[in-house]
């Protein structure tokens, strides 16, 4: 899993911007999204995504992963990252 | 987590996406830079905004160093999208030494030109320096149109340069400025971009200034010419649709102006 060809992220303080410039749409992240996009982009791939979230913000019901696989499905869907 | 990721996604544009306002006055660094790399330009055309022409280089044209200089500055600042126009971009003695920086630092670059230059090798070297795509305006479907709008140039070259990005494989946009003697052609237009293998098409009324302040006697489509403009391409964008991006402003530069200005 990696960023898309066309998709290009930058850390902001409010968490980070996704500007995929073939479509030239643009997408805020939260801190919690820019952590994942960030990972992402670091070539770490959807199951040591999950564990390095569940490290960093240490939860343990399970909540972590519904998030991080809802929210690379809908990075997918939009074309921003591919396999 | 302390909160859900989210995804918030901007209005697509005919130009770069704004974030929602509550989001854009927080950025770091802006997200496009479009410079004008040089005056200096092969064409004369009757509607350019920057006047641009042989000859008119401007005299404090950046040297080598500030070029560079700059780059440096918007690379450090993560500016994940630039694009180089003019005058003819290719026309700068240092155009393919900048595409070639901004590439090499992982920046996505448009290229926007007149393509009268473009040869096969030229093509060749836009693609294996990886640039994101190459905007080419070709205001007309015909030679007569094209050649009585773009003073100096030639439809024919025009084409040639289309095709050899083609050939090469380089992703190619086409931008077309409407006027009353060409405004006729816009569907015809549109197929010839798609035919000749682009992948958007831009257009929007043609802006009051530049050269185009003093022809515009000669330029501008009257109000019902814009309208059927305008349906054309709305017909144009669904015939396309998947296969072809048709992207129009129908507001002219005062009223997008004002629209931005009151909601943006």
């Amino acid at each position: 899993m990696k960023l898309a060809k066309y998709a290009k992220f930058r850390q902001e303080k409010f968490g980070g911007v996704l500007f995929e410039t073939r479509s030239e749409r643009v997408y805020a992240l939260n801190a919690t999204g820019a952590a994942i996009v960030r990972e992402i982009g670091a070539g770490c791939d959807e199951l040591a995504l999950v564990d390095r979230m569940n490290d960093r913000f240490r939860d343990s019901g399970g909540s972590i992963e519904r998030e991080v696989i809802a929210f690379t499905a809908n990075l997918r869907q939009q074309g921003l990252i591919e396999e | 987590m302390t909160a859900a990721a989210e995804l918030i996604e901007s209005a697509p544009t005919s130009a770069v996406s704004h974030l929602p306002s509550a989001r854009s006055s927080e950025l770091s660094a802006p997200l496009y830079i479009a410079w004008q790399v040089t005056n200096e330009c092969n064409l004369a055309c009757l509607h350019c905004i920057e006047e641009s022409g042989p000859g008119k280089a401007f005299h404090d044209e950046l040297n080598a160093t500030q070029v560079f200089g700059f780059l440096e500055q918007v690379m450090d600042r993560e500016i994940p999208y630039l694009s180089f126009s003019g005058g003819e971009p290719t026309l700068h003695p240092l155009f393919f030494e900048m595409v070639e920086y901004v590439c090499g630092r992982n920046a996505q670059l448009k290229i926007e030109t007149n393509g009268h230059g473009m040869s096969v090798a030229k093509a060749d070297r836009l693609k294996s320096l990886g640039v994101k795509a190459v905007q080419i305006s070709l205001d007309g479907a015909s030679r007569e149109t094209f050649n009585r709008m773009r003073v100096r140039g030639d439809f024919d070259l025009a084409i040639e340069g289309i095709k050899n990005l083609h050939a090469a494989g380089v992703p190619i946009e086409i931008n077309y400025s409407p006027t009353l003697f060409n405004v006729h052609e816009i569907g015809l237009a549109v197929d010839l971009a798609y035919e000749l293998g682009a992948y958007s098409f831009y257009t929007g009324r043609t802006m009051y200034t530049g050269n185009a302040v003093k022809t515009w006697h000669r330029l501008a489509p009257a109000e019902e010419q814009y309208e059927a403009y305008f349906d054309v391409l709305r017909a144009k964008t669904e015939e396309y649709r998947g296969r072809m991006r048709v992207y129009f402003h129908e507001m002219g530069l005062l009223e997008e102006l004002r629209f931005r200005l009151q909601h943006c």
